[in-house]
């Protein structure tokens, strides 16, 4: 009966904190390393290999990779590691050649390649192929304006598709935002397809797009669970430092209330992620862990920062604290973590053999 | 004494389909104990001759060691088994034996106690009630001011008890009592068999249907051996026996299973689930009980590998106290007015039961306050300022 991160975790976790304490606006709020650079240095570390297949010998599973993540998130790094390893991720769960080369090309660090996934949640329509020809704009799309090469999800009719499309093909507009995060519009304006840049189609490509999607949803919800940590960290430091009233103001039960409710969430979203590493890792979808996971890590995204705010108060709304370094990241993490559907996807997988009722076949992992 | 051995995961699920056929043949589904706390004597009988038939299993003290009637089994049989109890409504009785004076016993009890006390619990043969609680000592337990004091080979305990669940049933009483002033040092821990003289019940009854007594204790009489462990250890055993038992009480195997209850009625009603606000509700209760059991899962593996649990376990702790009125809330809403109407009542949904479920889940103050357990994560858990 075991709720714990992988065996690996802790090793790659010590790893990542030093690479990302040099890479960090918590330490250096100009941010004077390329991004260049640091695709350099995932290279170098193999951790664009981090995370494989199930069942295969490639990557450490999620629930080790995730030290390399909760690290990222911990020092608010601004590292195109997410995005790459999604496209990776995505290249994996393909079954063709041309799919395999590509996932070695991203491991190797030879192409810089991004997932541009279906998402209605921008409120754009779908892109879509017809007549080997894609049209229509993706939101969001991250590092984008590097990206060598991307892999577009789009409607072929009714069925979705993956996509290989050239970067130089396509539109690539900056999205300013909140979190300063490199977001890109993505806008393919009758771009020509070859049918063998059709990767996948069908349940197929539904399938790889929805897997990947949240193996790189956990990771996302690490990260979530790494600055909440050091926000809480910092949250308690200086409920512990700042005198009011002739003491601490972290003896008032009401602070203490906004502390623990930041480790409430933030320990939460561990917990979830945990579970949904786990079941991931065995080769499971899924589906309900990770619908349970995004909901938890989107609201604590934005819980943590507002209870840090509250402690903090005046002396945290100043650019001189860090507290706002988190709220920006937050914003990004509240948004991409929220599926509008999760609630729908968590009821009707309730009563499932994968659901909470007490009579559960994954429950003999306790 | 022997480790246990460790399960793998079809060692245990194994387990849980032992326990779960003999809940199914045991059990009628009618006397569960998921209407009220009953303890009318009709029930209570039953429940006494239910808990002896697990007892006579090796159940109770599962994971005790063996030489103290124990079954020496690993602490996650031990949560497989409360889950399956939970999730059935087992009416089992004598919790303040199995868990508190045990986890006490086993904290500080002497060897003699160990071996004296500790099988009669397992076997069902001597039921606890608790004496913690008096009307100027709840959440501040260290305040309580019961007395006992040494006369020759006796002790005489003078004072008042609050809320004692199940006194007139019990067999023996738990008393914290002071025995010198201060928290750690003062109090000290006694077994008081109930029919001494000097000890008077008044019983009252609960918001939950059920019935707990005022307890006093007029200079009642007790040979020296009534002193668990050492004098003025008892509030070191206390904090032991509820905050490093290792074990979780599994409410979320009872909500689990209330649950599936619901989102089987909304199914079975055209449109319920797609009315405003349903999803989102059962949503929040799936991940409710979600949460609960990975940190319960958590707890248990940290003590079964001998790791300091994250925040000393204290959000699991303060988690089940919170949810456990908050689902009953939701619950309700879900459930719509119907909700209200109690056992029996022609139009009542779910056989009554949640209107039992909602009036029994304001007894979340039962072994510390939510706020209690807030300001023990806050302070012990985090490290801020008293």
């Amino acid at each position: 009966m075991e709720l714990t991160w992988g065996e690996d975790f802790e090793a790659l976790a010590q790893v990542a904190r030093s690479v990302f304490a040099k890479d960090s606006p918590l330490v250096d709020r100009e941010g004077a390393v390329d991004e260049r650079d640091r695709h350099r240095q995932l290279v170098e570390l193999g951790w664009l290999q981090l995370h494989g297949a199930p069942g295969s010998s490639d990557g450490a599973g999620l629930a080790s990779a995730a030290g390399v993540f909760v690290e990222m998130g911990r020092a608010l790094a601004p590292s195109p590691l997410p995005a790459l390893a999604r496209a990776r991720d995505l290249a994996l769960r393909i079954d063709s050649p041309a799919a395999a080369d590509l996932a070695e090309r991203i491991g190797d660090g030879e192409e810089w390649i991004v997932a541009v996934p279906l998402d209605e949640r921008w409120g754009e329509a779908p892109m879509r192929l017809e007549s080997g020809r894609l049209e229509g704009r993706a939101m969001a799309v991250p590092h984008a304006a590097r990206a060598d090469v991307l892999l577009v999800g789009a409607l072929e009719g009714d069925r979705p598709v993956v996509v290989r499309v050239d970067a130089g093909d396509v539109e690539v507009e900056l999205m300013p935002n909140l979190g300063e995060r490199p977001l890109f519009a993505i806008r393919c304006d009758r771009v020509e397809v070859r049918p063998e840049d059709v990767l996948a189609r069908g349940e197929a490509a539904a399938r790889a797009w929805a897997v990947s999607g949240r193996r790189a949803d956990v990771m996302l919800a690490a990260q979530v669970y790494g600055a909440g940590l050091r926000l809480l960290d910092a949250t308690v430091t200086f409920a512990g430092q700042r005198h009011q009233f002739g003491g601490p103001i972290g003896r008032f039960q009401a602070v203490q209330y906004l502390c623990t409710d930041i480790a409430i969430d933030v320990h939460l979203t561990s917990a979830y992620a945990r579970e949904a590493a786990r079941v991931l890792d065995a080769g499971g979808d899924a589906e309900l862990e990770v619908a349970l996971l995004r909901r938890q890590a989107s609201r604590t995204a934005q819980s943590m920062v507002h209870a840090a705010h509250e402690v903090h108060a005046g002396l945290g709304f100043m650019l001189e604290s860090d507290v706002h370094l988190f709220t920006k990241a937050a914003k990004y993490w509240q948004f991409e973590l929220h599926h509008p559907t999760d609630e729908h996807t968590i009821v009707t997988c309730l009563g499932a053999e994968t659901g909470v009722e007490v009579p559960r076949e994954s429950e003999v992992a306790l | 004494m022997t480790q246990p051995k460790q399960p793998d995961a079809e060692m245990l699920s194994a387990w849980r389909q032992e326990v779960r056929d003999f809940l199914e043949a045991e059990l009628p589904p009618d006397r569960a104990f998921n209407t009220e706390f009953d303890d009318g004597p009709e029930q209570w009988a039953y429940a006494v001759e239910f808990s002896r038939k697990c007892a006579a299993r090796g159940w109770i003290g599962l994971t005790w060691p063996v030489e103290y009637g124990g079954g020496g089994r690993s602490a996650a049989e031990n949560q497989v088994l409360l889950e399956e109890l939970y999730a059935a409504d087992a009416p089992m009785v004598n919790s303040v034996g199995w868990f508190l004076a045990a986890g006490t016993l086993l904290a500080g009890g002497s060897e003699e106690q160990k071996r004296e006390l500790l099988p009669r619990i397992a076997r069902m043969e001597t039921i606890w009630a608790e004496g913690l609680t008096e009307p100027e000592a709840g959440s501040d337990l260290g305040s309580l001011r019961t007395r006992a004091v040494r006369e020759g080979d006796e002790w005489v305990i003078t004072g008042q008890k609050a809320y004692t669940s199940w006194g007139p049933m019990s067999d023996v009483l738990y008393v914290a009592a002071r025995t010198a002033e201060g928290t750690r040092g003062g109090i000290s821990i006694f077994v008081v068999d109930l029919s001494s003289p000097g000890v008077t019940l008044h019983p009252m009854r609960n918001f939950g249907g059920g019935v707990q007594s005022s307890t006093y204790l007029d200079a009642v009489r007790v040979p020296a051996e009534a002193l668990i462990g050492e004098v003025g250890r008892g509030w070191d055993y206390i904090m032991r026996a509820f905050y490093a038992s290792g074990t979780v009480e599994p409410i979320y195997a009872s909500q689990a299973r209330r649950l599936a209850e619901l989102v089987s009625y909304c199914r079975s009603v055209p449109g319920r689930l797609e009315a405003p606000g349903i999803e989102a509700d059962l949503a929040e209760l799936a991940a409710m009980v979600h949460a609960q059991r990975l940190l319960a899962r958590e707890v248990v593996g940290d003590g079964m590998a001998g790791r300091r649990p994250t925040y000393d376990g204290g959000i699991q702790q303060v988690l089940a106290k919170e949810y456990e009125p908050l689902f009953a809330q939701i619950y309700d809403r879900v459930l719509g007015p119907r909700s209200q109407l109690t056992a029996g009542a022609p139009d009542a949904l779910l056989g009554g039961r949640p209107e039992a479920w909602y009036r029994q889940s304001f007894a979340n103050h039962a072994g510390g306050t939510p706020q209690v357990k807030r300001m023990v994560l806050a302070t012990r858990g985090l490290g801020l300022p008293r």
